[in-house]
Parts: structure tokens; C-alpha cells; sequence
């Protein structure tokens, strides 16, 4: 590993925060293959991106689920003891509205090993999942009908996954059915 | 001519793919810019294949000298014009 000068790397000045008004989710076990770590990851960029593309088994795909804008975000956090630290992303959603889909949306997934992408708002992608943990259903905060007029009616989900590594995922989500190789 | 005469896709129905810096293109849509498709052919992006045509018209050159190293480059390319001088 060769560590080197980190300056302000923030390309004009752009860094708004937040989400993507869209996150992208699949079954776990849909996925047929699954990007993997850098390797001879001799440079700091070399060590913030993982390599390749999800695909998916055939007949299967990733799918969009939308969110209310300034209510999505994705939190990182360290776990784990000393000499075993890891990170955990979590993964926070509102869906507005309790359209029967929604509701049929969180019962299939609450108890699910799950793949999620969510999108920043520099563009950056980040993958939950890989080829030994899934991403799983965690909590519903503010989920329900609100309690005033004002207030508003959804789905709040948040989604947790446990990895060794940061990654910028740049690999591509196919959200159109895949078929076998001839 | 459209994308499709040049690239084929492989691995999926023709449909929408998120392609991170380019948004989510509907491969379904023969109007996709040819020029488009082949930057992400030749970045590398994993569900396309160039046809015969796609091969013939971008990859000819340097798949005569990758199968036969010993042709010469210049000798290979067509000359290019020379302009014609005035009298």
C-alpha cells in the first residue's frame, strides 16, 4: 500500500448532499455474480472501489423503488471490536403513500437477504450486498399514517449491511430481465 | 444505420440498465447514439459485442495486427488522399 497527499477533492467545489430520489433493490440470491475487491490494491483510489458489475441469474433483475426527496440517506458507521473493525451501512428510505404495493413491498422484504444501490447526489453509487452477506431489513421509522394533517403518510424502511470495506460501486444495475449466455 | 448494426446486447433482454456517468439507457431504443454505444463497448461494459459490422468498422486494423503482428500499419491503412494542387 502506498499512501499518498489527499487534498480538497471536491471536483468545482460541487458537494450537495443527500440521496437520489430512486434506490435500487434485488433478491440476494438472484444475483449470479458479484463485483470483487481491487486487486494489488497499491493506491488509496485503487483501495475505495470495487471491481466489475452485479449480474443477475437469468429471468432475474433489479428493480427501482422511489423516495421523497431530502428523506433518503445512507449512514456509515465503524463496528466492531479492536482488531476487528468493520463498517456497516445503513440504508434509510421513505416511501410515500401506503399504496397496497408499498405495504406488499415491506412485507416481502422484511424478513429477506436483500441487494441495494442507493445513488448519492456527486453520482457515486454504493452497493449493499456481496458474494457473502446480504443486505437485510432493519427498522420502519415514521412509517404509518402521521398523525396530523401536515404530517404525511408512508413507508419510513432502513436497511443495514455489514461489510469489511468502503467501496464506490461503478459497475452497472440492469434493471431489464437477464437471459442465459449462448 | 442504428447502434444495433454495429453492437449487440448479450446477457440481457433489451431494456433500461443504470450505466454510472450516463443516467439509465433503454437499450430497447435503436436511436441510442452508435458513438455512445461505443465508448461503453470499449470501456469495457458488460452486455455488449460488436457484430460483424460493428468489428469491420471500428476493430479491423488491429485485429489483422493482433492476428498477424508482422503486417505493417501504414501499408495496412487505406493512403489518404493528397489534395490536389492548383494549376
Amino acid at each position: 500500500m502506498d499512501f499518498a497527499d489527499i487534498g480538497k477533492l471536491l471536483t468545482d467545489g460541487k458537494n450537495l448532499g443527500g440521496l437520489a430520489q430512486r434506490i435500487y433493490f434485488g433478491l440476494w440470491s438472484d444475483v449470479a455474480t458479484w463485483p470483487v475487491d481491487a486487486e494489488l490494491p497499491l493506491t488509496l483510489d485503487a483501495l475505495g472501489s470495487s471491481t466489475g458489475s452485479i449480474a443477475m441469474k437469468p429471468g432475474k433483475r433489479m428493480f427501482e423503488l422511489y423516495t421523497t426527496e431530502d428523506a433518503a440517506k445512507l449512514d456509515i458507521n465503524v463496528i466492531g471490536e479492536e482488531g476487528g473493525k468493520g463498517y456497516e451501512f445503513l440504508l434509510h428510505v421513505f416511501a410515500p403513500g401506503l399504496n397496497k404495493k408499498l405495504l406488499g413491498f415491506m412485507n416481502a422484504t422484511k424478513n429477506e437477504d436483500l441487494v441495494l444501490i442507493a445513488q448519492d447526489s456527486a453520482g457515486q453509487f454504493y452497493l449493499l450486498g456481496c458474494e457473502i452477506r446480504s443486505a437485510k431489513f432493519q427498522a420502519s421509522d415514521g412509517s404509518g399514517t402521521g398523525s396530523t394533517t401536515d404530517g404525511r403518510r408512508g413507508l419510513g424502511m432502513t436497511f443495514a449491511y455489514r461489510t469489511h470495506s468502503l467501496y464506490e460501486y461503478t459497475g452497472t444495475i440492469p434493471l431489464t430481465e437477464a437471459v442465459p449466455e449462448p | 444505420m442504428i447502434w444495433t448494426d454495429y453492437f449487440t446486447l448479450v446477457g440481457v433482454l433489451p431494456g433500461r440498465i443504470v450505466v454510472p456517468g450516463h443516467g439509465t439507457l433503454d437499450f430497447s431504443d435503436t436511436s441510442l447514439p452508435v458513438e455512445k454505444i461505443r465508448t461503453l463497448f470499449e470501456k469495457g461494459f458488460p452486455y455488449l459485442e460488436a457484430t460483424s459490422l460493428g468489428k469491420d468498422t471500428f476493430y479491423l486494423v488491429p485485429r489483422m495486427v493482433a492476428v498477424r503482428p508482422e503486417i505493417n500499419l501504414e501499408l495496412a491503412l487505406p493512403a489518404k488522399k493528397q489534395p490536389r494542387k492548383k494549376s
